[in-house]
């Protein structure tokens, strides 16, 4: 159930050092997390009853990106049954906070519609932009 | 354009403080500078002058947004308490200072843009009374994470933990996400009232200025029936929020649960950032590029254990600010534990009086400091513990450290202080000197 390695938390105010994104250009990474999430949505979420939120997440590039990663999340809606926010969130390059905006919310068919719009990826690198730019704040 | 010349004077706005201006461009009321090429004491007379300028904008609009906060909050019999203040002109030339020197102020209208919470307003919600020991049990009994019940031996390890018992640091980082799902109906009795009052105000701004619909409200499940009900017949002052930070330690409970964050996302739609860490026990953001084994050192949003909820506000007469939600109990403690981080970050307005504890702050090193602030932590996590009803143990300061960073001894501090600083207030008319 805990995601998070607690047991390695010891030292606090510790300057983490971006992680190198490897391979694949932006655009390519953020293709890719899209369709992970994507098909993520179509297997987890039932028409009706729970889910587990999950999310998908890609490094970004230190000398483009302020924030050192980003995430599509698919978080279930707690007040309402069967429905999700979509939600991307970039984590500051110090990984004390992130930063996050809702895209849209709704059950899996608007999620996906919503997905599936041509100019969805450029809204996501946008959105990645101006969080990262957020967290400097 | 006329630009005046440079004469500098020296304002003392309260006792013991001063800030640099350049008198002629205040006299004149001219709000246009240059910084660059600017030696770093005119720079700093630049940046006193606009403060004060900034600094009587807001005075001038405080009425107004002090209003507004009322009339979005008043009626609730949950609140305590509501503050407000204007930032004062000093406070805002420490901020813009800090602006100038990360290369984000380099015009008035870029420092008025930096003074975000140019009126700082907070909203005491209630303390809930003790539960009993039925209850606590009654919830642990009841609680279901990711839809499943806990299992006999989780169950005995959250009840540790609720009442303190000794744990292994394991035992305590296994039981940490399942207090946090136990707190949450606790959370949200305390904080609901307020957080419904929120909705409706950025809901009735939304539908003032994008001609949000009851209907879309409806059907896009923005709020509850009641709510809507609410926002029909009741008179909802509107907010316009651009910012929301959810504010906690490491091993501390937020002000508005995850269920209430996500509320205020959907009323905000895409144009609000929130920065809000997930319950453990819901779903890690970065299963991939972030918290991998080796890399993980802090993923608390205060070191400190700073526990507030606060939303950045353009008010309706355009000036900025900032509502913070808390209890009465944190928001005591938060008035006078943020000593040390400002005397680490070199805002060492303190006086005399305070000279012990400087030096005690200053002797320690970043590992001490990193130890004392898991201690000011668990004061903010003790405080919130009695705010939630909870079974509650005051911490101790460890041994290593010097008494005068004790949490009583903060307070007798910080209140020494203020009663001497209004003492030498008292009477007090800012003026100006020239410069020797």
């Amino acid at each position: 159930m805990v995601k998070y390695e607690l047991a390695k938390i010891k030292n606090r105010n510790i300057f983490m050092a971006p992680k190198e994104p490897g391979g694949l250009p932006l655009s390519s990474r953020v293709d890719k997390m899209i369709s992970n999430v994507k098909s993520r949505i179509e297997r987890e979420i039932p028409d009706k009853g729970f889910f587990r939120s999950f999310a998908e997440d890609i490094g970004l590039d230190k000398n483009d990106f302020y924030g050192r990663a980003a995430s599509l999340c698919v978080e279930r809606d707690e007040n309402i049954e069967g429905n999700a926010l979509l939600l991307l969130s970039v984590l500051h390059p110090h990984m004390n906070v992130d930063a996050s905006v809702m895209l849209t919310s709704g059950n899996r068919d608007a999620l996906l519609k919503y997905m599936n719009r041509n100019d969805f990826k450029n809204e996501v690198i946008d959105t990645i932009r101006g969080l990262s730019e957020s967290l400097k704040g | 354009m006329k630009i005046s010349g440079t004469i500098l004077k020296i304002f003392v706005p309260k006792p013991g403080i001063k800030m640099l201006v350049n008198y002629p461009r205040l006299q004149a009321k001219e709000t246009f500078f240059v910084l660059a090429d600017k030696s770093e004491k005119a720079a700093a007379a630049e940046l006193g002058t606009a403060a004060i300028q900034i600094s009587a904008y807001i005075s001038q609009r405080f009425a107004g947004a002090k209003t507004q906060i009322s009339n979005a909050f008043k009626n609730l019999s949950t609140v305590e308490g509501i503050q407000n203040r204007a930032k004062s002109a000093q406070s805002i030339h420490s901020k813009i200072l800090r602006g100038f020197k990360e290369g984000e102020v380099t015009s008035f209208e870029t420092a008025q843009n930096f003074v975000l919470d140019g009126v700082g307003s907070r909203i005491i919600s209630k303390s809930l009374k003790p539960a009993d020991g039925k209850k606590i049990t009654q919830m642990i009994n009841e609680l279901k994470i990711n839809n499943k019940n806990l299992s006999p031996e989780q169950k005995v390890l959250l009840r540790k933990y609720i009442y303190g018992q000794k744990l292994t640091p394991e035992q305590e980082i296994e039981a940490f996400p399942l207090f946090e799902k136990f707190a949450q109906p606790l959370i949200e009795k305390r904080s609901q009232p307020v957080v419904d009052n929120l909705l409706l105000s950025i809901t009735k701004n939304r539908m003032l200025k994008e001609g949000l619909t009851i209907e879309e409200i409806k059907s896009k499940g923005l709020l509850s029936d009641e709510l809507i009900q609410r926002l029909t017949t009741e008179k909802i002052e509107p907010l316009e929020i651009t910012l929301v930070n959810n504010y906690r330690g490491f091993n501390g409970l937020p002000e508005f649960s995850s269920r209430q964050i996500q509320a205020i996302r959907k009323v905000t739609d895409n144009k609000v950032i929130v920065r809000s860490r997930p319950d453990l026990a819901d779903y890690n953001r970065f299963p991939n590029e972030g918290y991998t084994k080796d890399e993980i050192k802090d993923f608390a949003l205060k070191a400190s254990g700073y526990r507030t909820a606060q939303a950045n506000v353009i008010h309706s007469n355009g000036v900025l600010g900032e509502i913070q939600f808390r209890g009465p109990l944190t928001n005591r403690f938060a008035e006078y534990e943020h000593l040390a981080y400002d005397l680490r970050q070199e805002k060492n307005t303190l006086g005399p009086l305070f000279d012990n504890f400087k030096e005690a702050i200053s002797k320690l090193s970043p590992e001490e400091y990193g130890e004392y602030n898991l201690y000011l932590e668990k004061c903010y996590n003790y405080y919130n513990r009695l705010e939630l009803g909870l079974p509650a143990v005051k911490p101790k300061l460890p041994k290593k450290f010097d008494k005068i960073l004790s949490d009583d001894s903060l307070r007798t501090l910080h209140d020494t202080g203020e009663k001497m600083q209004k003492e030498l207030e008292k009477d007090f008319i800012p003026y100006f000197k020239a410069v020797v």
